[in-house]
């Protein structure tokens, strides 16, 4: 099985290395931006406390440390652990094991606000995926100077493993639906023309020196035409950087995979993998949907600004000016349309307005909404409802108060008087 | 001097490696026990398709509730953790990885004690405070896969801040239990017991005919205050330690006999009985038939084939000064949460509170407390049918019944009945309509026509005269088909 889905032949260690940092620099500054944004996007503090998720049903279907506890410390935790296990994969410091807890930390932290993933940030979890089973730490890493005598050879089924997810995985499922036109990027006419250049550039990436050079070249051309000069094109460029056979011109010496290429049945093997993985994760098993997550970007097409309007005075808050943090996850948690079929949500988002500007008691808001299209059409705000908000966080001292769960839990003490007073209507 | 008092600190606040492995097997099985009865209703209880979905718990309780259980609402989830629960309690009664297994233990129980808090009673908060205690404790030198075939320990007192933390949480749950209980019934009119096996919530089968010795009913309430009060003195003795911790001990494990012949409280009495084993002082082993049931002990493990060599993973007896500390300081931080606990000016601060809530080590041992409810209760689910017929869902769709019954075995376990009283409590009212939800979604299938549910409490006063007073009907909730 594993000589059947080999992909890569050999693996340069110098490209892992470079693989290796890039990533664990793009999760470095996504951790520090998380950081930032924990409050607003990851808390029960924020826009979407954990009730309003599981309300909605949308974290039903993914498992994430991030559910265990609402205490925004233990967000804050998590978080912080993240980034650690970023830069230790930076550093090539225990470089496999950072990468298997940056990814699944960071795959708990897209399912604590999915709102807010975009197409790369799945892609990112693969990676880190892949990078958890191959020798991404050999050179140009802490682990090649420290455990040099002692580093364990990698087994070949396992950096093939890591090869398949790196590659083939994110690779050929985006570009091949994507230019087939199944996939949310609908590219009209050309895109038997993007379908037949990606199977090409795949079989290049199976062939040696010069000609996956070739391959590398043109997939990174076209993920720039496909994605733009984006995150997502920084992530395909990560993605295809473990790819490029050598740096300095000479066979690779880095981690080897014996096998002949045989590309169609590669293929067939990674798509197979990818539609089992993805078939377990709908039955229920709380695997990564990484699939899921990759494809799962067609609700946050349009960007919108949105309004709280003061029904007192009619002022209009713009909350793009209105919000103490303000960034493009941020605004991409606003537009996401489905959010926008929740009540519920509207609500949050209005009280951590309140909550930000200080206010303590509820407030009534209208709540309205403006697509900002890029063509410069005007289209006027369309308004949604009124909304009350939650009133404001009792301070520290009165949030909680003593024994509540212990009165639960305690023998019922009650009016001993016969008929006496409970909770209820009495008939 | 000095010496004096090492010795007795160390009779005081030791224990026994033979009581304590009795114990971790017995936990083991508990743990293995309670998880089958919570398996049965693992749906019900702690999916979202139950009584309390992730979306209501994250909307209410203590937001420091650290649960693994609340990762996901699925069933396979839950199912998975289960099993992984089970495994860890099967390693603790054999002893296997005996640290490394308490602190699963310990891990999984915190866990499902947070995802769904309206399930517990005293006897869970008693077993999870010991398991963390355990974590501590080398539970694993006797009778375990971890000492291998090794028979005879050449010193089987331990004595740590661990065990002394283990010791005062014991003494604390049966004192405190003594001074909460101020009330009348304990004190003036020795009423107490008679009104405990009256309750309609906790009694069992067998409470019914001892409510025909009045007088025995009175001796026994005051019997169990003063044990209750002046029992715990004696784990301390500086006297005739072994004889009179062993009086004690017998003594408590006589009282949890007791309480499980005659009241259903769930896992109390036998969490009470295996903890307070566990205080057994090497005395009571030298003695008679204990002597004999250790040699026996030895042998099973010897015949059981573990003969091994003793390995590096056997547990260390002796802790690190710095871990010593560290639990002495829990220990007094556990003394100063139960003095928060009987007069609250004198207790932690909300802040203080935090790494207990966080640790789940908060505790209130106000057991039947000032006294006994002088109205006892009962739980009705009335589902109307199409045709007119009334049915109650409790009981397993049965015809209506309003009456009393007997006893609490009417429902289907523990878990449900003290789900049931804290439902009908004003601080878990919100379950309410979660269950409703769920009744109808468990009943449809057999009533098709189910129309309406409505939930109600019926109460009655506990009268001493043995008479039956007029019972009242609360309703808490009534939701239609067309309101779901």
């Amino acid at each position: 099985m594993s000589c059947r889905i080999l992909p890569a032949g050999r693996l340069s260690s110098q490209s892992l290395a470079v693989f290796r940092i890039a990533l664990g620099l793009l999760v470095t500054v996504d951790s520090l931006q998380a950081l930032g944004d924990v409050f607003v996007l990851y808390s029960d503090e924020g826009m979407l406390p954990l009730a309003t998720l599981h309300a909605a049903g949308v974290g039903s279907g993914t498992a994430s440390l991030h559910f265990t506890c609402r205490w925004w410390p233990w967000n804050l935790l998590l978080l912080f652990l993240q980034l650690c296990g970023a830069v230790c994969l930076t550093l090539g410091f225990r470089s496999q094991r950072a990468a298997l807890l940056s990814a699944l930390l960071l795959y708990s932290l897209l399912g604590r606000n999915p709102y807010v993933v975009g197409l790369e940030d799945g892609w990112i979890v693969l990676l880190l995926l892949a990078a958890a089973f191959l020798p991404v730490g050999k050179v140009r890493g802490l682990d090649g100077r420290v455990w040099k005598a002692g580093h364990t050879r990698t087994v070949d089924w396992y950096v093939c493993l890591g090869t398949v997810l790196s590659v083939q995985g994110a690779m050929a499922r985006e570009l091949l639906l994507n230019s087939s036109g199944l996939s949310s990027l609908n590219l009209g006419p050309l895109g038997p023309f993007w379908a037949v250049s990606t199977v090409f550039g795949i079989y290049l990436l199976h062939q040696k020196n010069s000609l996956r050079r070739g391959g590398v070249v043109l997939l990174v051309s076209q993920s720039l035409w496909l994605f733009g000069p984006g995150r997502l094109f920084l992530v395909a460029l990560i993605a295809l950087s473990s790819l490029w056979p050598s740096w300095s011109g000479n066979a690779p010496e880095g981690a080897r995979c014996e096998g002949r290429a045989d590309f169609l049945g590669e293929l067939a093997a990674t798509l197979l993998i990818l539609e089992v993985w993805s078939l377990v994760s709908l039955l229920g098993a709380p695997i990564p949907p990484i699939f899921t997550a990759v494809q799962g970007d067609r609700t946050l097409k349009t960007a919108r600004r949105v309004f709280l309007i003061k029904p007192e005075t009619g002022e209009r808050i713009a909350l793009a000016d209105g919000l103490p943090r303000w960034n493009f996850r941020v605004a991409r948690y606003l537009s996401s349309s489905c959010i926008w079929d929740n009540p519920s949500q509207w609500r949050d988002i209005a009280t951590y307005y309140d909550r930000a500007q200080g206010v303590k008691e509820s407030r009534s808001y209208t709540i309205a909404v403006q697509p900002d299209l890029t063509s410069g059409t005007a289209v006027s705000a369309r308004i949604l409802a009124e909304v009350k908000t939650r009133p404001g966080l009792p301070p520290l001292l009165e949030r909680f108060p003593r024994m509540d769960r212990t009165d639960v839990n305690k023998p019922q003490t009650m009016d001993t008087k016969p008929g006496g007073k409970l909770s209820g209507n009495r008939s | 001097m000095v010496e004096g008092i090492r010795i007795w600190l160390s009779r005081a606040f030791g224990l026994d490696l033979r009581s304590l492995a009795l114990t971790r097997v017995s936990y083991g099985l508990l743990i293995f026990c309670d998880l089958l009865v919570r398996a049965t209703n693992l749906e019900a209880h702690y999916t979202d398709q139950g009584v309390f979905p992730l979306d209501l718990y994250n909307s209410v309780g203590l937001p420091f509730n650290v649960s693994l259980h609340a990762l996901n609402g699925s069933l396979t989830y839950q199912g998975i953790l289960f099993f992984l629960n089970a495994l860890a309690a099967g390693a603790l009664v054999v002893g296997w990885r005996t640290r490394w297994a308490t602190v699963l233990c310990w891990l999984f129980m915190v866990s499902l004690h947070n995802r769904n808090f309206l399930l517990l009673n005293g006897g869970d908060t008693w077993m999870r405070i010991m398991l963390f205690w355990a974590i501590f404790l080398p539970w694993g030198e006797r009778w375990s896969w971890d000492a291998g075939s090794q028979t005879q320990a050449r010193n089987d007192e331990v004595y740590s801040a661990a065990t002394a933390g283990f010791v005062v949480q014991v003494f604390l749950v049966y004192w405190m239990a003594g001074v909460f209980k101020t009330g009348a019934a304990w004190w003036s009119e020795g009423s107490a017991v008679h009104l405990t096996m009256a309750l309609a919530e906790w009694n069992g089968d067998r409470a019914y005919y001892l409510l025909f010795y009045p007088s025995l009913m009175k001796s026994l309430t005051f019997l169990i205050l003063a044990f209750e009060l002046i029992g715990p003195f004696l784990f301390f003795s500086p006297i005739f330690s072994g004889p009179l911790r062993t009086v004690a001990v017998l003594g408590f494990m006589g009282f949890h006999v007791g309480l499980a012949i005659f009241i259903e409280i769930g896992l109390f009495p036998f969490v009470g009985l295996f903890t307070v084993a566990a205080l057994l002082p090497g005395w009571a082993w030298e003695a008679g038939w204990m002597r004999r049931l250790a040699i026996q002990l030895d042998r099973f493990w010897q015949l059981a084939g573990v003969r091994r060599t003793v390995s590096h993973r056997r547990v260390s007896r002796t802790l690190p000064t710095s871990l010593n500390l560290c639990l002495l300081t829990v220990t007094l931080y556990v003394l100063y949460w139960s003095l928060g606990t009987w007069r609250e000016e004198l207790g932690p601060s909300p802040e203080i509170q935090v790494p207990g809530l966080l640790l789940r080590i908060d505790q209130y041992w106000g057991l039947f407390a000032p006294e006994p409810p002088r109205v006892h209760s009962w739980f009705v689910a009335e589902g109307v049918l199409a045709d007119g017929r009334r049915v109650d869902l409790i009981r397993d769709g049965a015809p209506l019944d309003w009456s009393c019954p007997i006893s609490s075995s009417i429902y289907k376990n523990q878990r449900w009945k003290r789900f049931y009283v804290g439902e009908a409590s004003e601080a878990g009212g919100f379950t309410r309509e979660p269950h409703i939800r769920y009744l109808f979604r468990r009943w449809t299938p057999l009533f098709p026509d189910l129309v309406s549910i409505e939930l109600y409490r019926m109460s009655q006063p506990s009268l001493l005269n043995h008479l039956d007073a007029e019972p009242s009907r609360f309703s808490l909730l009534k939701m239609r088909r067309d309101e779901l």
